[in-house]
């Protein structure tokens, strides 16, 4: 079922076509907030208030434009929301809580742990394009959809998130010199 | 949220940082950095490369599909259905709101009309008459200041409101607006004949030529007695001219 036809059908107040519609989105939108707001509790509950925005505004929907860029959209603004409402920011404590298969002493996890909280620590918008691109595999067209600038700003704001990033790790010392052989430098 | 002043990087480091850009777009393989003999030359690009290669190695973990709570679907689906229903409850109420204002406004109107002394069985019973009929605007002029009601006016502007209020109700709004339609006409009285003209206006007319009588021939009642006492005025006024 294409975009327009679910739309169509959900504005008709068709039930199955508003449970496929959901069902199409809700794991973006999830792991969206997940990793915008840390903490899994407030992502299930942005995602819920995110698919009433979506249905309450569905008619605005501009049929010419993708669906998907268009709901991850307005996950980003409720997150952005949600943040500013409970002011603070997601906490370590969240990850190190909500990873129950993290083992002490594991490599991967401790290096995806530090580049997530160096992540976390870079501004709203270098987070949020990074994220996108990163983590929800969006491409640069769909990333500028979502957050209504031009792709140009999407790009520099990406640049600068994962130069910030680079240089977080180099200074943590998170780049062993085996790895730099193999780029033979 | 304009962005903040990126840090100075030297102008011999942007081929570097862009190979390394590309490479994180998936654009371009990672040994293209290792190739690039600027890392000899640059300290902070050397570790910027490094650093590529641990991201790289770190990106596939970071997108990890999340697991969806469970019950997460029938959350929404049951939490958009309420909604739903409470917005069409929530027009409803609005559109009882202003039904019930509009027939409040047509009870007040019609009471305050039927409070007002009559002056004669003309069908305008609320329209205000012209002042040049003495009679008549002696008891039906209104006070300075104050402005007739039109229940038509009235009915009609509740109307346009509750079509305003529920424009998602079309079909509601659309009977209700059918009903306001009819409800005028049982307000109004019904058409009497005119009255007869009285003996001097009897009189004037009698005395004025067969030419000018064929063409006042449809006019009557208030307007008849108008005219009488306008030509009589006229004639009144003119100097040269004996009285009869
Ligand atoms: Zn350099």
């Amino acid at each position: 079922m294409t975009d327009a036809v679910i739309v169509r059908r959900c504005l008709a107040g068709d039930p199955g076509a508003t449970r496929e519609l959901v069902e199409r989105f809700q794991k973006d939108v999830y792991g969206l907030c997940v990793r915008l707001l840390g903490h899994h509790q407030d992502a299930e509950d942005v995602t819920q208030e995110v698919f009433l925005r979506v249905f309450r505004s569905l008619g605005r929907w501009d049929a010419t434009r993708p669906l998907r860029p268009w709901v991850l959209g307005i996950a980003v603004n409720r997150c952005r929301t949600c943040a500013g409402r409970r002011s603070r920011g997601p906490e370590l404590a969240d990850y190190l809580h909500e990873a129950p298969d993290r083992r002490p002493g594991d490599d991967s996890a401790e290096l995806t742990h530090e580049i997530r909280a160096a992540v976390d620590g870079l501004r709203d918008d270098y987070r949020t394009v990074f994220v996108l691109f990163h983590e929800r595999g969006q491409s640069y067209d769909e990333i500028a959809e979502v957050i209504g600038r031009p792709v140009g700003t999407v790009k520099t704001w990406l640049h600068r998130a994962r130069l910030e990033l680079l240089d977080h790790l180099r200074s943590r010392g998170l780049v062993a010199e085996e790895e730099a052989k193999e780029f033979k430098v | 949220m304009n962005p903040p002043t990126p840090e100075l990087i030297p102008t011999a480091c942007g081929p570097t940082l862009a190979r390394i850009q590309s490479v994180l777009d998936g654009a371009t393989l990672p040994d293209k950095i290792a190739a690039d003999p600027h890392l000899t030359a640059c300290e902070s690009c050397r570790g910027r490369a490094r650093a590529t290669r641990t991201l790289l190695a770190a990106l596939p973990a970071l997108d990890e599909p999340d697991t969806l709570p469970i019950g997460l679907t029938g959350a929404i689906l049951a939490e958009v259905k309420s909604d739903r229903r409470a917005r069409i409850r929530r027009r409803a109420v609005a559109l009882v709101g202003s039904l019930a204002a509009a027939v409040a406004i047509v009870v007040w109107a019609a009471t305050r009309s039927a409070g007002r002394p009559s002056p004669d069985s003309s069908p305008e019973i609320v329209s205000p008459r012209p002042d040049h009929i003495p009679a008549l605007a002696s008891t039906s002029a209104p006070t300075p200041g104050s402005r007739p009601i039109r229940i038509g006016d009235e009915l009609a502007r509740a109307g346009g409101a509750i079509r305003e209020s529920s424009r998602e109700l079309t079909d509601p709004a659309g009977a209700a607006s059918q009903v306001f339609a009819t409800l005028p006409s049982s307000f109004f009285l019904k058409p009497t004949p005119p009255p007869t003209p009285t003996e001097p206006v009897a009189r004037s007319l009698a005395e004025i030529s067969e030419v000018a009588k064929t063409g006042l021939e449809p006019v009557t009642g208030s307007a008849q007695k108008a005219f009488a006492r306008f030509l009589r005025d006229v004639e009144a006024m003119q100097p040269g001219k004996p009285k009869s």
